[in-house]
């Protein structure tokens, strides 16, 4: 019984991802989003990062 | 140290925090490092640490593996928390104020007092929940705290917009604060088979709910980050993650396959186990493919830390989902295999996630240190120290199972296993070594040269354009995706109650019918001292090494007896199943040594088993064996009582118990089983011992001499070892003995009851061939004064009169009183053995300590004691 509803459950979830991968194509670009935004933020951060030791003189001290 | 990140674009990210985590991270794990070194060593140097008990093996094997996971992990992963999740929230955490206080309850209220109390005595004997409950309080405020740092960042935004890493750190936050009390506070509350149970889900959980969700976090979060590219695909991370969370907490069970808990939860979580394996391939695929274009061996150390534990990952995993399987289990669960597969999950795959998420955050922390050499030089260091473990525990593992499943003595099995552990050390220096470069690199080195590395490893991101790629979600399918994902989230916490409803709460209730149903009526129970020795026993970690459950399989039942069954584990709070057989299994160690034996093995392992890596525990003595403090007698006690109740009751309780349950075959094979208590040196009656066959005799004699019975019998064979002093009776002098091959036989085959002379049933009939040939060879009798017809018919006499009642009339040790001894030794045998003259004179003249043969030279003349001698001596006909 434990078993049966272990790899149920299991193939119930993997086909709901499935379904909404086959029907729902907005979704595709939706669920994709996330990586992009977190890229961008990245690459903000780094940039500030940049901009702050340029502001700063920039190079590494040996204190 | 000044916080440059502060800028108006980017989130406030607490740069003190992130060094203090990650330095107190490194400290900690050098340390962690130096207990499992110390620790490894003593497989092979087992009195390195003399009989302290602070250093003993089993406090510093609990120190070790906490340390690994909580001071070590615990603080790297907090450490990352505070830059990762200003980054991918857009939010600052929650207080900088209650970080300081979480860095101190996680320090200052776990950490240090958890190990202090461990080396203390103050321990749980649970795997990976070492810690007190005092100090699991502590842990579940400081979870509690954590989730108030950074969860709110999360959600004040859409749950759609949430990056991979975010739920995975928002999963192992909330299903840590769930699980956690699962492993370290059920098992102290519900005894034996049920603790037990519970104890598994933690012991998956700990790492598949904790550790792999901030790990992969961290794996998440570099790896686009370093290369400047977005994971190749968010929908499968997606479907990794909700994967992972639903079946990591289905898992538990299969740390106790073959065992009492109900086979259906065993085989569900073998299941899962599988699935899991299936959900770890498309994660694992997924990374790699988003670190395509960064080369094998990226010039980015945090890069390559994290590609490598991508790596680990998949080779842990997928061993995982195999040896969960029956099969494999059967034959490697309880072996060096095991522990090898925990190294490379912890060691290889978190600790590689953990040092490259440090690296990676010390990067973009200007005012940090960081020194690129000793970097590389950790990493070079730990790759090679993680690799080599992993293959000389795996190698270890496979030879332990193969020597277990033939039957080979158990010893054999240490003595073999003892190259694999020199190697498992030196691998464990160059991880240590190499978590000391990674401390010196993150420690030492120009401020902010963490930037010019990673420019100069050209794995910096472009920062040139930032430009939003899609275009703003409508607002339908951003609605869709976020009820998609709640629905998810309340699916994930509905399948962590269903793990603990189907693996934890389901079993209890089958084990307490189970054991309603096969319990003798009023087994008997332990005591205050056995109780008292019970606490001894765990909190010196003997568990660790000696499991307490004989498995439902054949070649467990072979060795050590019956399966165990759920109600002889009701005392057990928590229980002491244990996950690891460096020693014998102790499920049954009741009656099978004599307590003179146990004081001599705690106190100086090695003089009673010369080839033993048990550690001494003289510390529970006044000086020597034979002067046990009342710790040592509790810690006997306890070990008496294992598998006592059910030698007691048995065999009427066991066939009124296999006729309640007709119908379960795992039940019914524990009654099948051929004997109760299989242990191969159990004492038992002479008699039914296989013939051995001189010339078919193992030429490795003298080997076997001193690799068993040098302890006791001494080199040369005069009763004189090491161990001799402290026994009673003393172990006999060979070299004033002539036996029969038959009566060498019997011995060795049975042992000889009331002494501590053991069986060596587990031995092959050529290798006790060899004993018995080296054994004859020992003998220096020699014909003595030839006796007159006179002083035998006197002897003859004095033997009819004082000795016959316990040697029998004719000599073979069966006289009517011989079953009714005050010392339950059996009286001599004259007929298969013959004593030295001298010898035998002053047996009679002296008696023998340790029996119940008396001095008898206040009722004897000396000319019929020199008679009596001579008429026994007459006996002896050889193996005629």
């Amino acid at each position: 019984m434990i078993t049966t509803i272990v790899v149920g459950c299991a193939l119930a979830l993997a086909l709901a991802f499935t379904l909404a991968w086959l029907l729902k194509p907005q979704l595709r670009s939706q669920i994709e989003a996330p990586k992009h935004f977190f890229q961008d933020r990245v690459r903000q951060y780094d940039r500030g990062l940049e901009d702050a030791s340029g502001a700063s003189g920039g190079s590494a001290d040996e204190a | 140290m000044t916080d440059d990140s502060r800028n108006a674009q980017n989130p406030h990210v607490e740069t003190e925090l992130v060094v203090a985590h990650g330095i107190a991270a490194l400290v900690a794990l050098s340390i962690a490092a130096v207990f499992g070194l110390i620790v490894s060593l003593q497989f092979f140097l087992p009195d390195l640490t003399g009989s302290s008990l602070p250093l003993g093996w089993g406090r510093l094997r609990y120190a070790h593996t906490q340390g690994v996971m909580i001071a070590w992990l615990g603080n790297a992963f907090l450490a990352f928390l505070y830059h990762a999740v200003p980054m991918l929230s857009g939010q600052s955490v929650t207080s900088r104020k209650l970080g300081l206080w979480l860095f101190g309850i996680w320090n200052f209220a776990v950490v240090l007092p958890g190990w202090v109390l461990v080396l203390a005595g103050v321990s749980q004997p649970l795997e990976w929940a070492e810690f007190p409950l005092p100090v699991d309080a502590f842990v579940m405020v400081a979870l509690a705290l954590a989730a108030v740092q950074f969860l709110p960042a999360f959600f004040r935004r859409g749950l759609e917009t949430l990056y991979v890493s975010s739920w995975y750190i928002i999963g192992a936050l909330v299903f840590t604060f769930l699980s956690f009390p699962m492993g370290n506070v059920v098992p102290e509350f519900v005894p034996g088979a049920a603790g037990a149970a519970f104890s598994g889900l933690w012991i998956h959980d700990a790492v598949g709910l904790f550790v792999t969700p901030l790990a992969l976090a961290i794996l998440y979060f570099v790896i686009p980050a370093s290369t400047g590219r977005p994971i190749f695909s968010h929908f499968l991370s997606m479907l990794g993650f909700w994967g992972l969370f639903f079946l990591y907490p289905l898992n538990g069970t299969h740390h106790y396959v073959y065992s009492v808990i109900p086979m259906a939860a065993q085989v569900g979580a073998i299941a899962a186990s599988a699935l899991l394996g299936v959900i770890v391939v498309i994660v694992v695929t997924n990374l790699l493919l988003s670190l395509r274009g960064a080369g094998l061996f990226p010039r980015d150390v945090a890069l390559r830390f994290v590609a490598l534990a991508t790596i680990f990952y998949l080779v842990v995993s997928v061993q995982g989902a195999m040896q969960a399987q029956m099969s494999l289990q059967q034959a490697v669960h309880f072996t060096d295999w095991v522990v090898g597969h925990s190294h490379l999950a912890m060691l290889g795959f978190a600790s590689f996630a953990g040092v490259g998420g440090l690296i990676h955050a010390w990067q973009r922390i200007p005012s940090a240190r960081y020194n690129a050499t000793a970097l590389e030089v950790a990493f070079g260091l730990m790759t090679l120290g993680i690799v080599a473990m992993f293959v000389d525990l795996t190698l270890a593992g496979l030879t332990q199972a193969e020597l277990w499943a033939n039957g080979a003595p158990w010893l054999e099995s240490v003595r073999d296993s003892e190259r694999y552990w020199v190697t498992r050390t030196t691998s464990g220096v160059l991880l240590a070594a190499g978590f000391v470069a990674a401390l010196t690199g993150l420690t030492t080195g120009p401020r902010g040269a963490g930037a010019q590395a990673l420019q100069s490893a050209g794995g910096a991101p472009s920062t040139s354009a930032v430009t939003p790629r899609l275009a703003p979600a409508s607002a339908g399918a951003g609605q869709a995706l976020k009820m998609s994902y709640v629905v998810a989230g309340v699916a994930g916490i509905v399948f962590f109650a269903m793990s603990v409803t189907l693996l934890g709460v389901w079993p209890e209730r089958v084990l307490a019918t189970q054991a309603a149903l096969m319990a003798p009526a009023n087994p008997l129970g332990i005591n205050a001292a056995e109780e008292r020795g019970r606490e001894i026993y765990a909190r010196e970690g003997c568990a660790y090494c000696h499991t307490q459950q004989i498995r439902y399989t054949e070649a467990d039942i072979a060795r050590f007896g019956s399966p165990t069954l759920a109600w002889e584990t009701r005392f057990d709070v928590p229980h002491l199943w244990g996950t690891r057989r460096i020693g014998p299994d102790l499920a049954r160690a009741a009656g099978t040594r004599t307590e003179n034996w146990h004081y001599v093995h705690l106190y100086a392992p090695r003089n009673v088993a010369p080839l033993s890596i048990m550690p001494s525990y003289a510390a529970l003595f006044d000086g020597s064996p034979d002067r046990p403090t009342q710790a040592a007698r509790d810690l006997v006690a306890y070990i008496e009582t294992l598998g006592r109740a059910r030698a007691l009751a048995w065999p009427d309780a066991d066939a009124a118990a296999a006729a309640a349950v007709p119908n379960d075959p795992w039940a019914q094979m524990a009654f099948a089983a051929p004997s109760l208590n299989a242990h191969p040196g159990r004492t038992q009656a002479r008699g039914g011992a296989p013939a051995l066959d001189n010339a078919a005799a193992a030429e490795n004699g003298a080997e076997l001499w001193d690799n068993y019975c040098v302890g006791c019998h001494g080199e040369s064979g005069r009763g004189d070892g090491p161990a001799a002093q402290w026994l009673l009776p003393r172990p006999t002098n060979l070299a004033e003995h002539e036996y029969t091959l038959n009566r060498l036989t019997d011995a060795l085959w049975n042992g000889v009851y009331g002494t501590s002379m053991p069986a060596w049933r587990d031995h092959s009939a050529a290798n006790r061939a060899a004993l018995a040939e080296v054994v004859l060879g020992f003998s220096e009798v020699e014909p003595g004064p030839t006796p007159s017809a006179a002083q035998l018919a006197l002897g003859q006499n004095v033997y009819a009169q004082h000795c016959a009642e316990c040697h029998g009339g004719g000599g073979s040790g069966d006289g009517f009183a011989a079953n009714d001894l005050p010392i339950p030794v059996a009286p001599t045998d004259f007929r298969s053995q013959r004593i030295a003259y001298e010898a035998g004179v002053g047996v009679v003249e002296n008696g023998v300590a340790g029996t119940s043969m008396a001095p008898w030279t206040d009722r004897l003349t000396t000319a019929e004691i020199e008679a009596v001698v001579h008429y026994v001596r007459s006996l002896f006909d050889g193996d005629n």
